[in-house]
């Protein structure tokens, strides 16, 4: 773990509020960003920051520096991910109803800034593209989808994927396959149609 | 290609992060077969789409947009413990509000507006879930109801986490992390109960007293490879109804609470 991070965990175990913040700071766009691509949701994606950030705080007192700060946080925040996804399935079970009906999905065109309007590529065809490919990573399975989110959009190692996710390096080449396969698939039906 | 034995290498191949010693073995194989080589051009344009739909950036976008964070003067003095505890929620509750307020078509907004942690939390301050104790309860009784209430509905969601990882998870049984975080659950329990009766709720009381028998187990498994015991509590949590009990009762004692507060 480098000096300057056991430095501010240090001081967070202390009590300070000023590392406190450097940490989340630090941290929570990149963790965000994680939870958006996942969830596709940003009611989701704010819901698992939080929780990332509480139980963080709460047992940080436990961490033992084995990993370094960013795995073990990141590291939460997958497993409150995938929590999400099962405990929504669940719920969809029992109430009957799909998962576009419970939750709001992100909508990345709606999040186009002021400032950064959409341009003819955008018009003509690269939303469509993205709102094409969410749909088809929001349906591939959890686990399969967050290793494509680490990998693609995190890129991350294969390596590091299996240290965050607890699973050997064959499982997450075989999460990637098929999850870049299921994506070639959907475009390619999608683009007979 | 079908069945092609370096399949599982075609997308770490691709993006460049696979052995050294395989790559070798899978370019050999791709300088004679022309289906592996199609198979992978066809993966790569795939992942191509992905990049050119621009995903990454809208997502890098929104992250972006979410402003920097402030603590109030006031808590950034004598960190006490409980005064650590309640700012450390404050800061997590002032980032999760202006991400619950704000919509993503404002997120390039200057962040100053949102950027203050009180003024971005309208709500009273939580304390957090871990219990900082009674001392930061605030004392009008109302509040207070609900802020006992707000406590023991994240200590519910919290257990309901951990008994869904042991429900579902396969290995989990191994997971030190998992035994660790029931053990904290039950040291929890005893306050959370503590509240029920405060809160003069016998259902949560029994769901508790229930929660707390199956935390106990998880807590006292020394054995990863006792799969007799994990395979009978698993199944005591599932046929329990424990985990939708868990669901209902968590998003409920708000209402309780506020309901006891008006009368």
């Amino acid at each position: 773990m480098p000096a300057d991070e056991r430095e501010i965990l240090d001081r967070v175990r202390a009590g300070d509020i000023d590392a406190v913040q450097t940490l989340f700071e630090e941290h929570r766009t990149r963790i965000y960003r994680v939870c958006l691509l996942y969830t596709d949701s940003s009611d989701d994606a704010k819901d698992v920051l939080q929780e990332t950030f509480l139980r963080a705080y709460k047992s940080v007192g436990r961490f033992r520096g084995d990993s370094s700060f960013t795995t073990w946080l990141t590291r939460i925040a997958i497993n409150i991910c995938l929590n999400l996804r099962r405990d929504r399935r669940n719920s969809e079970r029992l109430e009957g109803e799909g998962l576009e009906n419970t939750h709001a999905r992100w909508s990345p065109a709606q999040a186009m800034m002021p400032g950064h309007p959409a341009s003819p590529e955008e018009a003509l065809g690269v939303r469509e593209l993205r709102e094409r490919i969410m749909a088809v990573v929001a349906k591939l399975p959890p686990r399969e989808r967050m290793a494509f989110v680490l990998k693609h959009f995190e890129q991350l190692k294969i390596r590091e994927i299996s240290e965050l996710m607890h699973i050997s390096e064959g499982t997450v080449k075989s999460f990637l396959h098929r999850a870049v396969v299921t994506l070639r698939e959907a475009l390619a039906h999608d683009g007979r149609r | 290609m079908r069945d092609c034995r370096f399949e599982q290498d075609f997308v770490p191949y691709i993006y460049d992060d696979l052995e050294v010693d395989r790559r070798a073995a899978l370019e050999r194989h791709l300088s004679t077969c022309h289906a592996c080589r199609e198979e992978i051009g066809s993966l790569r344009e795939a992942l191509g789409a992905v990049d050119r739909s621009r995903l990454a950036e809208m997502a890098d976008r929104a992250a972006a947009g979410l402003p920097q964070l402030s603590l109030p003067e006031a808590e950034r003095r004598s960190p006490s413990a409980a005064r650590w505890l309640k700012a450390a929620a404050i800061l997590i509750l002032a980032g999760a509000s202006f991400v619950a307020g704000q919509q993503w078509s404002r997120l390039a907004s200057p962040p100053e507006q949102a950027a203050s942690g009180e003024s971005a939390t309208p709500a009273p301050a939580r304390p957090p879930e871990s219990g900082a104790g009674p001392a930061a309860v605030p004392e009008h009784a109302e509040e207070r109801l609900a802020d006992l209430a707000a406590q023991t509905k994240g200590y519910l969601r919290r257990s309901r986490f951990v008994l869904l990882e042991f429900a579902n998870a396969g290995a989990v049984s191994s997971d030190q992390a998992l035994r660790n975080a029931s053990i904290d659950l039950l040291r929890e329990n005893r306050a959370a109960r503590r509240i029920a009766g405060e809160i003069a709720d016998p259902r949560l009381d029994e769901l508790l007293a229930q929660l707390e028998t199956i935390l106990r187990e998880i807590s006292r498994l020394s054995d990863p490879n006792d799969s007799g015991t994990v395979e009978r509590i698993r199944n005591q949590v599932n046929d329990s109804g424990l985990l939708d009990q868990l669901e209902i009762l968590s998003a409920e004692p708000a209402r309780v609470a506020q309901g006891r507060g008006r009368t």
